[in-house]
């Protein structure tokens, strides 16, 4: 593997760091490097959104307990007050080696603010963070989605505010003694976040029952999911009372509980007004009559091209076909029982560029974490690893501590680490609001990629919990004025844990 | 290396479309007692927290 070293250059002293993406990684990279880098570096973040949203509340927005405003605010105060320079655009293409008129590498982007829209610029770099995220990928079902499909989502804070007002009209059509079908899940046979999903299910049971009207509704949830619990990690094993169990009996507990019906192993292939069409893994192939569904889509990678200084096109080199950016990761082709935590990356350096790093759901996973499977017809159905929310936070600041190293300490400092196979993650399902009523599935896993030569079980049992309560409301809900004071920059931030 | 996989137990029948979920364990009443019990789930959210900062510095991050 060749390796392309950047060093500074000398008629650049002070570095230019440009960040793609404004998500929990990228936001959470560019606060950690307008904090510890000397004035003078250049801190750039480059994002189609103005705002900030913390997803993992959309969930209430979209039963509506909370609203958009709470779940979002505008970046750019934010990093006028740090000193980050703040481009309202999307990247369209890299540019790694510079281009015909300057050998300093660049990104170009066009831009989405009114002001600006469709006008394209190319930024210099000396270090790159692609923290770019998801692509939405509903048009690989036809028919799902809010964009001319016939379903809402909870990915963005506007389609969960769409989500909630559908709901509403379902809840009202309830009250009005209509029995209606509600669905909740996965869109695709490929989707990942299934955790968004169950969380979602379970707030809408909640919003029912207030509502008074759970008894005239079919709750289903379905998910690509072999197995309920699996969340796209391959689930869990719990010790609980001095047995272990599995998050599949944990979870399915919860489901029988409420009275929610699941669909496993499904991948959804058109959606219909009224009607999604679905295969499951044993090949058959069924419809389901619904009045409301909420279904997320497959994420890609955010589209962008690299190129040589020629203008030769050199995207393979940087990204896998997915779209997402190759790191220092094992991509060897080898069948799931080879499959090791040493596989996945650790320091989220791209394949060949020593300044450019790809961190949350930018970097292309080595292989899934779930296991995959096929129906006999050969459709892939396998949810993809999840590397959202806790993790994500993680590898933005570590690519962030690398980048602070190299420039204080020259090019040879080493990268900083943190595998997700070495890291843990809390997953907080609300299952329904309220201080004194609410409640939530709550789940801690470590490593959230299972280490068999480390644990029997994959994980540590004392760190790998599930449990179920009103204290997970109250967690979930401190989290969400966590991460907005976080996200804000506002005092002591830094000493929030990612 | 094999990996070990639990045995899957809530299975859907042939000929159904929905899990059977009849062997999911139910809680008990004091279990659903416990999970709304305010002084209990106090000590819950402590002992969880907890749980998330030993996570944060097992993880070295």
């Amino acid at each position: 593997m060749c390796l392309e070293v950047t060093p500074m250059k000398a008629s650049h002293p002070m570095a230019d760091i440009v960040i793609l993406g404004a998500g929990v990684s990228g936001h959470t990279a560019a606060l950690h490097l307008s904090r510890l880098l000397p004035k003078g570096h250049k801190v750039t973040v480059v994002s189609p959104n103005s705002q900030w949203n913390w997803i993992p509340s959309n969930i209430w927005v979209g039963v509506g307990k909370m609203t958009k405003k709470d779940v979002v605010f505008p970046l750019a105060p934010v990093y006028a007050r740090k000193g980050i320079d703040f481009v309202q655009a999307k990247a369209t293409s890299l540019w790694p080696r510079g281009d015909a008129d300057d050998p300093r590498p660049a990104v170009e982007v066009e831009h989405t603010s009114d002001s600006r829209r469709g006008q394209t610029e190319r930024i210099r770099y000396d270090y790159l963070v692609n923290a770019t995220g998801p692509q939405l990928k509903f048009q690989m079902t036809q028919g799902l989605g809010p964009h001319g499909g016939h379903t809402v989502s909870v990915c963005t804070a506007e389609h969960a505010v769409d989500a909630a007002a559908a709901l509403a009209e379902t809840i009202a059509t309830l009250k009005a003694g209509t029995p209606q079908t509600l669905v909740v899940g996965m869109g695709h046979g490929t989707c990942t976040c299934e955790g968004a999903a169950f969380e979602y299910v379970f707030n809408v049971d909640h919003e029912l029952r207030q509502a008074g009207v759970r008894d005239r509704a079919r709750l289903v949830y379905l998910t690509n999911e072999k197995e309920l619990g699996d969340f796209g990690v391959g689930g869990m094993t719990f010790a609980e009372s001095g047995f272990e169990t599995t998050s599949e009996l944990w979870t399915g507990s919860l489901f029988r509980e409420r009275g929610v019906e699941a669909i496993l192993g499904a991948h959804v292939d058109k959606v219909e007004p009224g009607v999604v069409h679905y295969e499951t893994l044993d090949g058959t192939r069924h419809t389901l009559d619904f009045d409301f569904g909420m279904l997320l889509p497959p994420f890609g990678g955010v589209p962008l091209t690299a190129h040589d200084r020629d203008g030769s096109d050199i995207t393979s080199e940087l990204f896998a076909p997915s779209g997402f950016m190759k790191v220092d990761a094992d991509y060897t082709a080898k069948p799931y029982e080879e499959w090791r935590a040493a596989d996945w990356p650790k320091t989220y350096q791209a394949v060949g560029y020593d300044n450019i790093w790809a961190v949350g759901i930018a970097f292309a996973p080595p292989h899934q974490i779930s296991r995959p499977h096929k129906s006999p017809n050969g459709t892939v159905i396998a949810p993809s690893p999840p590397r959202t929310g806790m993790p994500s936070g993680v590898m933005g600041k570590t690519a962030a501590l690398s980048i602070v190293d190299r420039i204080k300490r020259g090019p040879s400092a080493p990268n900083h680490e943190a595998s997700m196979a070495n890291m843990g993650a809390a997953c907080v399902a609300s299952a329904g609001t309220g201080m004194r009523t609410g409640s939530a599935a709550a789940m801690t896993m470590m490593p959230v990629v299972p280490d068999y030569e480390t644990y029997r079980t994959g994980r540590s049992l004392e760190d790998t919990r599930g449990e179920i309560g009103l204290s997970g409301h109250w967690v979930k809900l401190m989290l969400h004025y966590l991460f907005i004071h976080k996200a804000k920059g506002r005092l002591g931030w830094q000493f929030i844990p990612e | 290396m094999t990996i070990p996989t639990n045995e899957q137990q809530l299975t859907t029948p042939a000929g159904a479309e929905v899990a059977d979920l009849s062997k999911a364990p139910m809680p008990t009443a004091s279990t659903l007692k416990r999970r709304r019990s305010i002084l209990f789930q106090l000590t819950r959210f402590a002992v969880f927290n907890a749980r998330i900062m030993r996570m944060v510095h097992k993880g070295a991050h």
